[in-house]
């Protein structure tokens, strides 16, 4: 099979090796091992063989091998990116941009009725390939593609417990609190009651600390 | 639009357990989620499919998913995300307002994203590689910033500015009048 579906096991020797062999690598070394390696880069370059449907001076669209439906499209960079934390702002915007064109030429091209735009990040959610990518699958009612996304259910303190996490990293990352906005301050209420069992004497602090790096802390320490 | 859950809960008549926010996008934790931590994304605007977006708001609103998926990732550190968007019925889309879906994996977590691969001969891949290559390369330029209408806005202020100085000027003279 073409794609990298049979990645051959290397021994440990082979791995120490190759490990020393990285450390000594200049970042420019280690961008070429990685592409040497890559089929998609190979693919990119021309040197192995590929559908391709779409390119311009940052992205390129070939057809999926293993395709869910006739017409499904594997957009990517051109560039070498594993996952999409790595890619640059503007280089997503405009795979983004491409993937949204694309998706709408599936209605006439293969006469689709809908898409679904796909990234896997990670073997765990599916990836295959070390090139990131994204899917762009036309659907078609009955097409018997499963992409459904399911329901389950959870007890409210594992979804609160992630929740709560997420939110601080959230915080972190745009170094702002979510209750920006006035209407807010219901849904912040119902945080101090569900935790009623743990400290009651923050909450009625929580309210003027916000604009604070405190609370930060404050949350941290409540969820432990 | 009244069908439509999130443009209800920006309006507070429903409520979402937001977790991001700035003037145009939102970000809420699923209220029906495949695991904890399921997070959707979608813009205030009512889109109802992802072709109605503009290309710098759809870039936006991607740029932040990717955002948010990073801090997914870290907070329950989870082994990988799918960021998934279901563009029509035929898709799955089951509320009529774009959004994305931000999904947390771990190994052995019972979700499974893989489609069976459909067998197409190569006469078949060929057809399909012909029409999707034609209808992509009516792909033109993308529009990467809001340009025309901030110049346009920028000009309208610019008239009214204009016409409020002269009724001033009118008045000025008005009360000059003994």
């Amino acid at each position: 099979m073409k794609y990298g579906l049979g990645m051959a096991q290397p021994t440990e020797e082979e791995i120490k090796d190759f490990q020393e062999k990285m450390k000594n690598m200049s970042p420019e070394e280690l961008k070429e091992l990685q592409k040497q390696q890559c089929i998609f880069c190979q693919i990119i370059s021309g040197k192995v063989a590929a559908r391709k449907v779409y390119e311009d001076d940052k992205s390129i669209a070939i057809l999926d091998i293993n395709p869910a439906n006739p017409g499904h499209t594997l957009l990517m960079p051109k560039e070498h990116f594993p996952l999409m934390p790595l890619i640059p702002e503007d280089i997503l915007a405009h795979l983004f941009m491409v993937s949204k064109a694309l998706s709408r030429i599936m209605l006439t091209a293969v006469n689709a009725e809908g898409s679904d735009i796909f990234v896997a990040n990670g073997t765990a959610a599916g990836q295959r390939a070390q090139h990131f990518m994204i899917h762009i699958i036309p659907r078609r009612p009955g097409d018997k593609v499963k992409m459904d996304i399911p329901v389950n259910e959870f007890p409210k303190k594992d979804i609160d417990e992630a929740r709560d996490k997420i939110q601080e990293k959230v915080d972190l990352i745009f170094k702002q609190k979510v209750s920006v906005v006035k209407e807010e301050e219901p849904i912040e209420e119902k945080k101090p009651e569900k935790k009623a069992e743990k400290k009651n004497e923050e909450k009625p602090t929580k309210g003027p600390k916000k604009e604070s790096g405190v609370s930060l802390d404050d949350i941290a320490r409540l969820v432990k | 639009m009244s069908d439509c859950i999130f443009c209800n809960a920006e309006k507070g008549e429903t409520k979402l357990d937001r977790i991001y926010e700035d003037k145009e996008i939102v970000a809420v934790v699923h209220p029906r989620p495949a695991v904890p931590g399921h997070v959707i994304v979608f813009p205030k605007k009512h889109y109802q499919i992802f072709e109605q977006i503009s290309d710098y708001e759809a870039a936006g609103l991607f740029n932040i998913a990717n955002k948010i998926s990073i801090a997914v990732f870290e907070g329950i550190k989870a082994a990988g995300t799918n960021i998934i968007l279901q563009n029509g019925v035929a898709a799955g889309q089951e509320i009529p307002h774009v959004c994305i879906h931000i999904i947390p994996r771990k190994e052995g977590d019972n979700i499974d994203f893989q489609w069976q691969p459909k067998r197409l001969t190569e006469e078949q891949m060929s057809s399909v590689e012909l029409k999707v290559k034609e209808a992509a390369s009516e792909i033109g330029k993308f529009e990467k910033e809001k340009k025309k209408e901030s110049v346009k806005i920028e000009k309208k202020i610019e008239k009214i500015k204009a016409e409020e100085q002269k009724e001033n000027y009118l008045i000025k003279q008005l009360e000059r009048i003994p």
